[in-house]
């Protein structure tokens, strides 16, 4: 496809189609057959990345809404940059929730009332200066926050008190948002919220009296607080599956970024080169907000240097319309893998569903076929390269007590008894794996289906999250969302945000509300040792085999 | 190719043990066998041999070319580190 072509949908030109994938096929296997590597050429990167101007402007009135913690994010932002909504209304009325709900749901661990409630009322008193001024945000309990504990759920971090901002945390308050707590997470990140002996704690927003229905994992807390309004927002990390599974659990729409393209500096590591923050929010356009602010270089990471400049996401996560219809902003080509939609069963009706809707949209809906030994590349085995990493930076911690692991210690256990050269095989095989997704897999559309978040985090590419129906579940006795989750090439998140804000401009699963839960318990202390509705703990087994 | 016996179990506990021993990790820190630890020596010791009986084979086995396929840690920046003309 030629780029006049590509850019016959909305004029303008995704970053996909500025990146020459065929072009690093040609050098690499220039650098194979020269058995030396091409230089790398990197982008000056000296200056922070600027933010595009992003003054948030939603068709919204504050008359027609009876419940502010129902706004968006980029409704409330809106909001308040027309000076028609206090940040300080908008906190208490999330505070309220959490007051109120999340003795039920435990999606935090920390909650900073009254230091939320402080910052409103000294940002409430200044012009908005950023795109999230005054939103209050949930933030996952891996990232370092200052002055506040940062713990991952963990026996080792109980009581640790970082004395500075992660980056992401930092640039997201430097553009006016404000943290209400820290949210609740898989003991180190590694499975659904629990304690770091495997008690769970989180719940399903959708499901709060069941604490057998998984909330997802390990960014559970965050998705339970967005999903049951208790932040306009939050932030996550994913290391196989920890933004994309929460948010198709729990109806959110959730965006795993490109590695690099969100600084992990100052998050707590689970494997360094599989580490990726990124939002789990309300919709596509409220995650580009995020992602707007959360991305960009840092001389602190050198993984986020050298990297095509980001986007207006925003931009791309506004839905494009022709003649009144809507229709994908850029002419996209979806791949459809191999058995996708085969069979009955609700998800895949649904997934029936969201294809033809897409098509109505004027995407390019095709069939893919995988590339060679995909099974075996993306298969457990290679999968598992990643646990020498996660062992390495606490090697101390294992001579210390191994107790501190709590029933998360197999994996890193694992970790040792891996060696160098298969450490090395696997890096070759993430090698082979890239260049046969850029060839053969993106030679045949632009973007893909996933059917589990597992193989596009091998390789750092990006994945988003959404809603496209419910199902009945039998143990809980009620509907639980359908997600799905589309992947993309380097550095594509506006393209997956566009195929989204398509979707989600002409189908409504993503405004779905879970019902509030029907006992709360009102407390906001204690709350991560109060009694969930039935007690659940997960075995050591149990984190080996569910283990991101 | 010579076909090597499959290790025991006896022969994977003392690998292990050994392992662990080298680099001082003591696992006798947890309790020898109590199903409701968080973690006990039994059951990392049968998790540690399943994983030494299923993953490093498979890696092993596998075969890349070392001319072509270059190891990359961090595979998606590395697509745009490598870039020229973007």
């Amino acid at each position: 496809m030629s780029e006049l072509e590509e850019t016959i949908g909305s004029g303008e030109t995704p970053t996909d189609r500025r990146i020459d994938r065929r072009g690093f096929m040609t050098r690499m296997a220039a650098a194979g057959a020269a058995a030396t590597a091409v230089p790398f050429v990197a982008e000056s990167v000296a200056q922070a990345n600027p933010l595009p101007l992003l003054i948030p402007n939603e068709d919204i009135r504050l008359s027609e809404v009876s419940d502010l913690t129902e706004l968006t994010l980029a409704q409330a932002a809106t909001l308040i940059w027309k000076y028609k909504l206090s940040p300080v209304d908008l906190v208490e009325a999330h505070l309220e929730r959490i007051a109120k709900f999340d003795g039920t749901y435990k999606a935090f661990n920390t909650v900073l009332a009254d230091q939320a409630l402080a910052r409103a009322k000294t940002l409430s008193k200044r012009l908005p200066q950023g795109p999230l001024h005054g939103i209050p945000l949930a933030i996952k309990d891996n990232y370092y926050t200052q002055g506040v504990k940062t713990t991952a759920n963990s026996y080792i971090f109980e009581n640790f008190v970082p004395d500075y901002d992660a980056t992401a945390v930092e640039r997201l308050q430097r553009r006016g948002a404000i943290v209400l707590g820290k949210t609740q997470m898989g003991p180190l990140a590694t499975t659904r919220a629990t304690t770091p002996d495997g008690k769970v704690t989180t719940v399903n927003a959708w499901t709060p009296q069941t604490p057998s229905i998984d909330p997802g994992g390990s960014s559970s807390g965050s998705a339970t607080a967005t999903a049951g309004r208790m932040a306009c927002s939050s932030i996550g990390t994913q290391t196989g599956g920890s933004i994309t599974a929460p948010s198709n659990a729990q109806g959110l729409t959730g965006l795993k970024p490109t590695h690099g393209r969100v600084s992990a500096y100052g998050v707590i590591p689970l494997t360094y080169s599989r580490d990726h923050p990124g939002p789990l929010a309300r919709d596509a356009k409220d995650a580009a907000y995020m992602l707007q602010v959360m991305c960009g270089p840092d001389p602190n990471d050198p993984r986020t240097l050298g990297l095509p400049s980001p986007p207006n996401f925003v931009t791309a996560a506004t839905p494009f319309r022709r003649g009144g219809k809507v229709q994908v902003r850029y002419r996209t080509k979806l791949g459809v893998l191999p058995g996708y939609t085969s069979g009955t069963t609700p998800t895949a009706l649904a997934r029936k569903a969201m294809l033809d809707a897409l098509a109505n949209v004027g995407v390019d809906v095709v069939d893919v076929t995988l590339p060679a030994e995909w099974d075996v590349l993306t298969g457990n085995a290679f999968n598992n390269v990643r646990l020498p990493e996660r062992t390495e930076p606490f090697l101390d911690y294992m001579k210390q007590d191994l107790k501190l692991f709590g029933v998360s210690l197999g994996s890193w256990m694992q970790g040792l008894f891996m060696s160098g050269d298969e450490w090395v095989k696997g890096q070759r095989a993430k090698f082979i794996l890239l260049q046969r997704v850029l060839d053969d897999l993106f030679g045949q559309c632009d973007a893909v289906v996933q059917t589990g978040p597992v193989p596009f985090d091998i390789l750092g590419l990006p994945e988003l999250a959404l809603p496209i129906g419910f199902q009945p579940n039998a143990t809980a006795g009620t509907d639980i969302p359908i997600g799905a989750i589309i992947g993309g090439q380097p550095y594509a998140e506006d393209r997956l945000l566009a195929i989204a804000a398509a979707y989600q401009a002409v189908t409504d699963w993503h405004s779905r509300r879970p019902a509030d839960p029907v006992a709360p318990a009102a407390t906001l202390r204690g709350l991560r040792d109060a009694a969930p509705a039935e007690e659940l703990t997960l075995s050591l087994e149990d984190v080996i085999a569910t283990t991101q | 190719m010579a076909t090597t016996p499959a290790p025991t179990d006896a022969e994977l506990d003392t690998l292990i043990k050994a392992r662990l021993n080298l680099i001082g990790i003591d696992l006798t820190q947890l309790p020898e066998n109590d199903p409701t630890a968080p973690a006990d020596q039994t059951r990392i010791m049968a998790s540690l041999r399943s994983f030494l009986r299923s993953t490093p084979p498979v890696i092993s086995n596998y075969k890349a070319d070392p001319q072509k396929a270059i190891p990359a840690v961090y595979t998606a920046p590395f697509s745009a580190w490598t870039e020229i003309g973007r």
